[in-house]
């Protein structure tokens, strides 16, 4: 299986040449792209300098769009499967197999997961996750351990869904919306790091902004949803002949 | 209403009308966009010309008093008006990220591309070297 790397990268540069080497070196067999969503400091040219894979977006357009232009790419180049990877260094490549194992069973996505065979931890940042697995699990009846895990899997349909779609963010009201309409969806047990530097995008206030617009789009807005991926790709490339 | 108050209101609204069609000239804004602003500066200037049409829906449609009326109808045109703005908001911002997108695969692809050109053309001339050799 040609599997695609995808690391979206906002201002990393203390994190992303590291993250990237570790790969390069230990794990050959998979490829990468870093996407650089308009970062402001030096991301993209220490990636340039080093002859990293990377796609340059000359303006910032958050995480969905930066995973997204990946997805994009990973369909363009016709790749069996993508992997959303942090580029802050919390996410270990050795767990890739595992879950390309798991994907290979058949599943749509699979979810590296920290809570699969351990229990959460009491913290408030634990709480929120708790949350959402149970409105996840209220809106799908099924149980996802860790929804707001960044490291997922996704194989070829979902590739091109989430390519050619507006509202797929990698996000758990996506995970929650998709299951909800028959994806597949397995998780693996992972270990993740602390962030190597730098402190995590999410402050107080925008932790329950996140929270707001999760349960918000789980309980409520998918419910309108209709997926129609089908129809949304034919229309796409009706407009390009 | 007093016939101060009608002159001031019929002058603003003429006012306001001159002064949409000034701006719209000069911002350029395109004329679907602009059709809004001038079809209700228009629609203030009769208000205030006939303030008649006012007093009689408020009598056909049994609100209290007309400033309601009006208050309700402008609210509602405006709410309409936002709402419908954020529809054109998002699909811009689609259409943004799309081109965004867009232009940073093509960017990585004719590096690419440039990258295989030259590797190839310098394995080619090696060929003619070792040929020659």
């Amino acid at each position: 299986m040609r599997l695609l790397m995808i690391i979206p990268a906002y201002n990393e540069e203390d994190n992303i040449i590291n993250v990237v080497n570790n790969i390069k070196m230990k794990y050959p067999e998979y490829d990468y792209v870093v996407i650089n969503d308009g970062s402001t400091d030096h991301t993209s040219r220490r990636c340039h300098r080093e002859g990293f894979e990377i796609i340059d977006l000359p303006t910032n357009i958050g995480l969905a769009g930066a995973f997204q232009t990946g997805l994009k790419y990973a369909y363009s180049r016709d790749y069996d499967c993508a992997l959303q990877f942090d580029a802050d260094g919390q996410h270990r490549p050795e767990y890739i197999e595992s879950m390309l194992e798991k994907l290979s069973e058949g599943y749509d996505i699979v979810i590296g997961s920290r809570f699969v065979k351990r229990k959460k931890d009491k913290t408030f940042r634990m709480l929120g996750a708790r949350i959402l697995t149970v409105a996840i699990k209220l809106t799908t009846g099924k149980r996802i351990s860790d929804p707001t895990s960044g490291m997922r899997m996704f194989n070829r349909s979902m590739i091109k869904e989430f390519a050619v779609n507006v509202n797929y963010g990698p996000e758990p009201d996506t995970i929650s919306y998709l299951l909800k309409n028959g994806a597949s969806i397995a998780e693996v047990q992972v270990e993740m790091d602390e962030r190597i530097s730098g402190a995590s995008y999410l402050n107080w206030s925008q932790s329950a902004m996140y929270m707001f617009r999760m349960l918000a789009s789980i309980l409520f807005i998918q419910n309108f949803r209709k997926r129609d991926s089908r129809h949304v790709v034919m229309k796409r490339n009706a407009d390009n002949h | 209403m007093s016939i101060t108050l009608r002159i001031v209101l019929i002058a603003l609204s003429v006012l306001s009308l001159g002064y949409v069609i000034h701006k719209i000239r000069f911002s350029k804004m395109q004329i679907e966009y602009a059709l809004f602003w001038i079809v209700l500066s228009i629609l203030f200037i009769i208000l205030a010309v006939f303030p008649s049409i006012a007093y009689v829906a408020t009598r056909l449609l049994g609100v209290m008093s007309t400033a309601n009326l009006i208050f309700l109808v402008i609210i509602g045109i405006l709410l309409l008006k936002v709402f419908m703005m954020t529809i054109e908001l998002s699909v811009l911002e689609n259409k943004v990220r799309d081109l965004v997108q867009q232009l940073g695969i093509d960017e990585k692809n004719h590096r690419d591309d440039y990258k295989m050109i030259s590797k190839k053309s310098e394995e080619s001339e090696k060929m003619k070297a070792d040929n020659q050799a």
